[in-house]
């Protein structure tokens, strides 16, 4: 089931099943999954037991879920599977679904993409914890701080969305903060989400080249100096802008040499922002981006050898980027 | 002298006695302080906090304030009283129960460990016991395993902060669980206003631009303008100006540095030396007096490109206008251009070469700028006669990228021949690797032989690069080009310049001399009687 029907499960009160196998590589539904389960009821709180799997065998977990909670009501056994541990166990658990212990309610915590050998049933139920999809992201951002009594401007989510990253754990931490930023305002606002929520520096890197490649050399110089202010320390950003054009010019490459856009970024594995990405190397002949790569070359000798000035070189190395 | 040596045993540093004492007082960290104060009001203080920034913007002293917040005898609250026995304990950082451990002395396992079994204890005196873990990037990854668990289900009555300046350190399980505040540089405005007030509470007359001054040699870090200002203020606490402040800094005046704009505006390199020579008449550091003209010209480059108004310039009013007209009347290029020659002139200084002469030669060419014409334009005014005067300041535009050598044409007969073909080749050879292109623009072709050319790394790259060039991929790369263009294989021999071979190596051809005989610029010679090639950029 996905994870969204967990809550609503639980919610219908049909009562908790045995066995719940939270799967996928989302470590922050994992451990939501484990909070929903605990805040059910029948004692679960209080009766939780977190097992490592690393430190523990089939017969010990066998044991901690037969044997019934010292406070009574019902036990909540996690089982934080760092490993393949219930992969290699999958016989035994579906063996003890089969004859569950009716004290105890099981959340096995498994961090990897697919679950073999393990079925679902009436008494196992297994939560899928994948990673969100953008548009899945942007509603999930505009869901909770409904939950929290507030309202999100559409583009204000999208924003939040696009600069938190990849991590559900920090984006649900910056809604958190945004949340109680706002204080009494009903609404959060683009403005909020600029003012409180820095920018991955990966997509900010794409903001600036991006605005080099349009020839804005103004944004190009707002978007450098959000970065250097930051905090983000200047080799890391030449870094970064040095990946970007190799990439560029890699893909330059493979689109001449007749390869097919989609192929292009496939091959050079570029997960994040394709479109932009691909916009950016049409916006170039390759002559200009090996010229941008020297420039580049030019300004980390330029950090390295003149003892400072990071803020000039790194602004005049934007303004001819965006020449 | 009893009450000199009082006063130094008693004296405690501006950044320390000023430290904020509420969230009211936190500069250019509104965001978070707003919701820091926001989340003690409702109750929803999380349990960890990762604080991240740049050093000297109030990473520490948020994270003090929010311990007298949770811990005030007064209760809990935004504005904690700073009258208790805890308020104080905190603020000076001596509080049983607000433990600060700085990461980068403690960084181990077992420091982890003597944390994490302290975890359990309940505070002495107070609500919670604050763990405030400074410089959090520097525990060890084991480290940050022990503390995992601890994170992951902490006592009620425990709260850490974890504050950095590296971020993308901190492991992402353990950033996963903290509500992360990124502080941000504060602006200098912000740092001029606090600085005032400090002024202001120390019973001090000091001028606007003195604290200005501090306040833009503090680069974004509260801590270093109120230090600069501290210095100051032990040099002398009344009648201080800015030209204290740039003694201090080992800087020149502004007047100074606009009497050398002036002079680059006005073409004029004698106006300009004579300048830099009353910058150096002051006893200034060269290096530093070359760090001040790059930021200088930053700043007006700055205006050129985004207008006063934006965040970007980040300049009090005063100096502002100043700037604007000074900046009036260059082109973006031009400064693009003396940047360029200041970061060469900064990189010759820091090497070891005459800081003077150094100087002397950049402010020239800045100077002289306007004289130099790109050949291509040169070649359209040839084409294009009469020919218009070029404008007063114009940098040269960057050449065209070099054609590709032709298949067909002869190859060259001598190392002469070679030499001017040298960035043609390096171009080309750029195009199928970049950091064998890279790395032969730093060489010079010294021998040409009938199956081998050899290359000469300059002496302060090291074996390393001779090495580097070696390699059987840029090799391979190069002499790939060097078939194209002897039509025959030619090998390459990388050797290092020895330390005093400049006096017996053979003469590099003199670039005027390999200029004037590339036939464009002899057309353009051509069409200019009587005129030669004197200065090449």
């Amino acid at each position: 089931m996905e994870f969204s029907a967990l809550a609503g499960e639980i919610k219908a009160s049909r009562g908790l099943a045995p066995i719940y196998v939270l799967v996928g590589v989302e470590s922050y539904l994992r451990d939501q999954g484990v909070e929903l389960l605990k805040a059910a009821g029948e004692d679960l709180a209080r009766n939780a037991v977190r097992i490592s799997a690393s430190d523990s065998t089939w017969p010990q977990v066998a044991a901690d879920l037969y044997t019934p909670p010292f406070l009574g009501g019902r036990k909540l056994v996690i089982l934080a599977d760092e490993g393949n541990f219930v992969h290699n166990h999958a016989r035994e658990l579906m063996e003890y679904a089969a004859a569950p212990s009716p004290t105890a309610v099981l959340a096995a915590l498994v961090p990897s993409e697919k679950l073999a050998g393990i079925k679902e049933g009436t008494t196992l139920r297994i939560v899928e914890c994948r990673p969100m999809r953008p548009a899945e992201r942007v509603r999930w951002v505009q869901s909770e701080i409904q939950r929290s009594g507030k309202a999100v401007d559409r583009a204000a989510a999208e924003l939040l969305c696009r600069r938190a990253g990849d991590s559900l754990a920090e984006l649900a931490g910056h809604v958190t903060n945004l949340v109680t930023y706002v204080g009494a305002r009903p609404r959060i606002a683009v403005e909020d989400v600029e003012r409180l929520v820095v920018g991955l520096p990966e997509r900010e890197v794409y903001e600036l080249a991006l605005a080099a490649a349009r020839k804005r050399r103004k944004e190009a110089l707002e978007v450098a100096r959000t970065l250097l202010m930051s905090g983000e320390a200047p080799q890391v950003l030449l870094w970064r802008l040095g990946w970007q054009y190799r990439k560029l010019i890699e893909a330059k490459k493979l689109i001449l040499a007749g390869r097919r856009r989609f192929e292009v970024t496939s091959l050079l594995q570029i997960t994040y922002f394709p479109d932009e990405f691909l916009s950016l190397v049409d916006a170039h002949a390759l002559e200009e981006l090996l010229e941008k790569h020297g420039e580049i070359l030019a300004a980390d000798v330029a950090l390295k050898t003149t003892g400072g000035q990071e803020q000039a070189i790194m602004e005049s190395l934007v303004l001819r980027l965006a020449a | 002298m009893r009450d000199a040596m009082e006063r130094e045993k008693t004296y405690t540093v501006l950044a320390r006695r000023y430290r904020p004492v509420s969230f009211d007082e936190v500069v250019g960290q509104e965001h978070v302080a707003q919701t820091l104060r926001n989340a003690i009001a409702d109750g929803r203080v999380g349990h960890a906090y990762l604080f991240s920034g740049p050093r000297g913007v109030g990473k520490t002293s948020t994270a003090r304030l929010l311990a007298k917040a949770l811990n005030c005898a007064e209760g809990i609250s935004a504005d904690p009283c700073n009258k208790c026995e805890i308020c104080l304990a905190v603020q000076d950082g001596t509080d049983t129960d607000v433990i600060e451990m700085d990461a980068a002395s403690n960084r181990g396992v077992d420091d982890a460990r003597a944390l994490r079994e302290g975890v359990r204890y309940a505070p002495l005196r107070s609500r919670h016991k604050i763990y405030i873990i400074d410089e959090a990037h520097m525990l060890t990854r084991e480290a940050f395993n022990t503390l995992l668990k601890t994170l992951e289900e902490p006592p009620p009555h425990v709260k850490f902060i974890f504050a950095t300046t590296e971020p993308h350190k901190i492991p992402d399980t353990i950033a996963s669980r903290c509500q992360r505040f990124d502080f941000r540089r504060i602006t200098a405005a912000d740092i001029l206003k606090r600085l005032k007030q400090i002024v202001t509470r120390e019973k001090l007359h000091v001028d606007d631009a003195v604290l200005d001054a501090c306040a833009r040699a503090a680069r974004g870090s509260m801590r270093d303008g109120e230090s600069v200002l501290d210095q100051l203020l032990a040099f002398k606490e009344k009648g201080l100006t800015a030209g204290d402040v740039s003694a201090l800094l080992g800087a020149a005046a502004e007047d100074r540095i606009e009497a050398i704009v002036a002079a680059l505006k006005a073409a004029d390199p004698g106006a300009a030396l004579t300048a830099l020579d009353a910058v150096f008449a002051g006893g200034l550091d060269p290096a530093a007096f070359t760090d001040q003209m790059i930021e200088h010209v930053r700043t007006l480059m700055v205006i050129q490109a985004c207008g006063r108004t934006s965040p970007v310039v980040d300049l009090p009013d005063h100096l502002l206008e100043s700037c604007v007209k000074q900046s009036a009347g260059f082109s973006l290029e031009a400064f693009l251009y003396f940047i360029q020659i200041l970061f060469e002139a900064r990189r010759r200084i820091r090497e070891g070469a005459n800081p003077r002469i150094v100087l002397e030669v950049s402010l020239v060419k800045m100077a002289k700028a306007g004289d130099l014409v790109s050949v291509a334009e040169a070649l359209k005014g040839a084409q294009n006669a009469p020919v218009t005067p070029a404008p007063p300041i114009k940098p040269p535009s960057p050449e065209p990228p070099p054609p590709a050598p032709e298949e067909n044409a002869a190859p060259p007969s001598s190392i002469e021949e070679f030499a001017r073909a040298w960035p043609r080749l390096v171009a080309e050879v750029k195009k199928s690797s970049m950091v064998a292109g890279a790395l032969l623009a730093q060489c010079r072709p010294i021998k040409m032989g009938a199956a081998e050319i050899e290359i000469q790394v300059p002496q302060n790259l090291g074996k390393i690069q001779v090495d580097n060039l070696k390699q059987p991929k840029h090799t391979g790369a190069i002499e790939t080009v060097l078939h194209r263009i002897f039509g025959r294989r030619t090998g390459i021999r990388v050797t290092l310049e020895s330390g005093g071979a400049s006096a017996a190596e053979p003469r590099r051809p003199s670039p005027s001399s390999d200029l004037a005989a590339d036939p464009s610029v002899r057309k353009v010679l051509d069409a200019f009687p009587g005129s030669r090639v004197d200065h090449i950029e």
